[in-house]
């Protein structure tokens, strides 16, 4: 008798116990989603799950945290349901961090360690729509690429609509196709020099190593030459004479080299391995 | 090739309206009519441009019904009255294959406008052909196909000395390289590897031709040249083979790259030019060159870099550079004296047999400190660096042996107090011992300032300045200055205005000298002297939804002795979103460009004028 006295209790331990466990899924503070859904408007909630960015969550098994995932623990807003008591608009900064709860670093790397964006403060929802509705730009963007980027970065921008120019917005290049927004690390971020890596992702012709590079070892690689955002010259070089480019630092060209004909006055049409050659000195052939 | 380029835009338009899911398409024509004063083959040498049809713009993006693939663009612009055409394909199926086509052709037309020698002119064009295909499926591992072409083919008039007098030749120009590669990399290994394979070759035909029907240049003579034979060519095969490796962490990042490659080169020239002394009346004398020749180069390249956080504000970074390339080269065949008489033929032959060698070893390691903290951020960086030549020219000559060294100091100190501003400015020196070359600086410097600062929301103001120089005793000396102002208003999707201005100012001395007859030498000095500013303008004004109009203008004003010259181009284009998906602009182009160094009859005024119209759909 006391032994079934003792598996009994046992048994209601055990049970109690998984009962307790279930219950304490959620951390400290936080209610779950079907407790939101209790007084928030249908339509929002029903908007919000039609998002991929909810449907993803879904797909981790993350549903009771769709909603505290992003605005934090909301038991304080349950008890007193104020704005202040939540995570919402205006506190941009603090909902940032909860993205991060998720969205961990994509890719390591010591840009990482201090990227440019995060040390001039600027958080997710900067770029990032909340994910309630759908966003006009993939991936989940507040605004298409370059009008999102050009609310900072207006100059850039605006060189895109100089005569010659990577085509930007449609069918063309968007600023992260160059600019890794995060600060990722790829292949080319760690074998090229920062004036380079972001052009030979898609000028691979370019990325060498070449046995006759060049420039050699130049300051700002690509941006030597090239206005990387756009240019009113030609194949958007910096001058608008190539030889003017080239005279710059090279002043000492051979002495046959007549200027004032135009075959020297367009390096590049001999030269036309400018970008540096594997079998010639003199850049003729690539 | 252009004729293909328009059939494949017409077939594929059709498809894009058989198969077009996606509804964001778009194509441009535009055609372009161009007045011309002054010398107009000088703006066609700079640029090129003539009237007519030219694709402005193509770019569909279709999705395909089957399951053969989910992506589907082209992208083209150029061809027609544009010297530069450039299309591009791009499908697969994304995270599984993808596959890339690019083809691009340049012409180049130039002439000498008022010359007595027409000789001087060039005619060709550059064609480039990559292709790229990329497997993506497997788990481990990321396959590359890689092929690339490009040709030069044309032709151009080159001067040629005999017997005291110039004479003109017209080159035929034919050269191609063809290069083929295939790459594995990995991708779930902790350190990503890439190898990759390649062979390449490179051809080249030539053929000369007299000019003129052989009569010599600028003066009449009694001797005509009578090119008989004047070709030749050579190939070369080179096998190529790139490993990189790569790794990072929120501590360490590591990359490596080796590429060894041999080159493989064969040549044949084969030369008789012969004169006719006294218009025929005397005879003929003539030289001649049979020759093979052979140049066998092995080259060894390797970089490394690697940087470590050794503790949360402190970065170290180290880099590595070594290049090996030896090459063994010989010329075997013989020269030829050719006479050629009423009464008498000779031929006194002179056997060539050199061989010779270029041997060029660099090396480089360098390392940095980064110290970061609350927006400021100093970098320290000391490189060395050996560079070692050797070479013999044939078993007859000396052995020329030198090496050069080079130490590099860096330092860079950036600010940023707070998001409107941003201070940067930097410092290197770089010391040489040894000369490779008499013109070699023997000391380098150079420094710089960048400020960047966003008063408002709308503005941005960029100034920023630099200063280097180089120089070795008696023989050389030169100083760079730039400095410049960019101001930027706007923001997207209204007004946007970007003013900039910049000087550059550019003095070199190099001490040269020449050797006439008898060996005596005569020094004297190259000079070069540039005092540019430049100044652009470039203004984007929306008037609703459906029309914009755009304004650029830019000066380029060198007033340095040694080339003055003036330029000045400006643009102007209107545009309208119209209905049924229609769009349509007017544009107006000009250049007036004045080299104040030649005669005036040498500058031109160009103003190149017309529409666009577009669909969307």
């Amino acid at each position: 008798m006391q032994r079934l006295l003792l598996l009994f209790a046992y048994f209601i331990a055990c049970l109690g116990s998984a009962v307790l466990l279930g219950q304490s899924e959620l951390p400290e503070g936080y209610m779950g989603s079907e407790v939101c859904m209790e007084c928030h408007d249908e339509s929002d909630i029903y908007a919000y799950e039609q998002q991929p960015h909810y449907l993803e969550i879904v797909a981790h098994g993350l549903e009771e945290k769709a909603c505290e995932g992003c605005h934090g623990p909301g038991e304080e807003h349950v008890l007193d349901p104020m704005p202040e008591n939540i995570l919402g608009n205006g506190k941009t900064a603090a909902i940032s961090a909860e993205c991060r709860s998720c969205h961990a670093q994509m890719h390591t790397g010591l840009g990482m360690a201090n990227p440019a964006h995060t040390r001039n403060d600027v958080n997710c929802l900067d770029c990032h729509g909340s994910g309630h509705k759908p966003a006009p730009a993939k991936p989940m963007l507040a605004m298409a690429q370059p009008d999102l980027c050009g609310q900072c970065h207006t100059g850039q921008v605006l060189e895109f609509n100089a005569p010659f120019a990577h085509r930007s917005g449609h069918q063309g290049v968007q600023c992260g196709d160059c600019h890794p927004s995060h600060a990722e690390t790829t292949l080319h971020t760690l074998l090229e020099t920062p004036g380079r890596s972001a052009c030979v992702g898609c000028h691979t012709d370019k990325a060498g190593p070449f046995v006759f590079p060049h420039p050699n070892h130049g300051l700002d690689g690509c941006a030597e030459c090239h206005a990387p955002h756009g240019s009113p010259n030609p194949f958007m070089l910096t001058r608008a004479d190539v030889n003017n480019l080239c005279l710059e630092c090279h002043i000492d060209t051979p002495t046959f080299h007549d200027l004032t004909r135009p075959r020297y006055q367009s390096c590049s049409s001999c030269h036309a391995a400018v970008h540096g050659s594997q079998r010639d000195s003199r850049l003729f052939e690539e | 090739m252009r004729t293909l380029s328009f059939a494949t835009l017409f077939v594929f338009t059709c498809f894009a309206g058989h198969v077009a899911t996606a509804q964001d398409n778009h194509i441009e024509l535009g055609v372009a009519f161009q007045d011309e004063d002054g010398a107009a083959d000088q703006f066609r040498s700079h640029r090129n441009l003539d009237e007519g049809v030219y694709l402005a713009n193509l770019a569909l993006d279709l999705a395909d019904n089957t399951a053969a693939f989910d992506f589907f663009e082209i992208a083209s612009h150029g061809f027609g009255a544009e010297p530069y055409g450039l299309f591009d394909l791009k499908f697969g199926k994304r995270g599984v294959w993808t596959a890339a086509f690019r083809f691009d052709r340049r012409e180049f037309d130039y002439a000498v406008p008022g010359a007595t020698w027409p000789a001087a002119a060039a005619d060709w064009n550059i064609t480039k052909l990559r292709g790229h295909f990329e497997y993506d499926g497997w788990q481990a591992l990321r396959l590359r196909l890689n092929l690339r072409e490009t040709s030069r083919r044309g032709d151009r008039g080159q001067a040629f000395y005999g017997l005291g007098l110039p004479y003109a030749l017209n080159r035929d120009m034919d050269e191609s390289l063809r290069s083929y590669g295939i790459g594995l990399e990995t991708k779930t290994l902790p350190v990503q590897f890439v190898l990759e394979q390649s062979w390449s070759v490179y051809e080249r035909d030539y053929t000369y031709r007299p000019h003129l029907d052989g009569e010599p240049l600028f003066e009449e003579g009694e001797n005509d040249l009578v090119v008989t034979n004047f070709n030749g060519g050579d190939e070369n095969e080179a096998p190529a083979m790139r490993l990189s490796a790569t790794y990072a962490s929120n501590r360490v990042e590591l990359a490596a790259v080796g590429m060894v490659r041999q080159d493989r080169l064969r040549s044949e020239r084969n030369e008789l030019t012969l004169y006719e002394l006294g218009q025929g009346n005397i005879g003929r004398l003539g030289f001649g060159h049979v020759l093979d020749g052979d140049a066998d180069r092995d080259t060894a390249l390797a970089r490394v870099r690697l940087g470590i956080a050794l503790a949360p504000r402190f970065l170290a970074r180290f880099t590595g550079h070594y290049r090996d390339w030896s090459t063994d080269t010989t010329s075997i065949g013989e020269s030829l004296l050719v006479a050629e008489g009423n009464q008498t033929d000779f031929e006194l032959p002179e056997t060539v047999d050199d061989r010779g060698f270029l041997d060029r070893e660099q090396t480089e390691a360098g390392i940095e400190l980064e110290y970061r903290h609350s927006g400021l951020s100093l970098v320290a960086g000391f490189a060395s660096a050996e560079h070692d030549l050797n070479y013999r020219r044939s078993q007859d000559d000396a052995i020329y042996d030198e090496s050069r060294e080079t130490e590099t100091l860096r330092l860079t100190l950036a600010w940023r107090p707070n998001k409107q501003l941003r201070l940067r400015a930097g410092w290197s020196e770089d010391d040489f011992d040894g000369f490779l070359f008499r013109t070699d600086p023997q000391a380098h410097d150079r420094y710089w300032g960048d400020l960047h600062w966003r008063p408002a929301e709308e503005w941005q103001i960029r100034v920023r300045a630099a200063s280097e120089s180089s120089d070795r005793e008696a023989v050389l000396s030169s100083a760079l200055d730039t400095y410049g102002a960019t101001v930027v208003y706007g923001k997207p999707k209204g007004p946007q205005i970007q003013a900039s201005v910049g000087w550059v100012d550019l003095a070199s001395n190099v001490d040269i000298r020449f050797y006439v007859a008898d060996e005596q030498a005569v020094d004297t000095v190259s000079f070069y002297e540039s005092e540019l500013m430049t100044g652009s303008a470039r203004v984007i004004w929306p008037f609703g939804e459906r029309v914009r109009l755009e304004l650029g203008a830019q000066l380029y004003d060198d007033d340095g002795a040694s080339a003055p010259l003036r330029l000045t181009s400006n643009d102007v284009r209107l545009g309208f979103k119209g209905p049924f998906s229609l769009d349509c602009s007017v544009f107006a182009q000009r250049w007036d460009h004045d080299r104040q160094y030649l005669e005036d009859d040498l500058d031109y005024e160009i103003t190149r004028y017309g529409f666009v119209v577009g669909r969307r759909f």
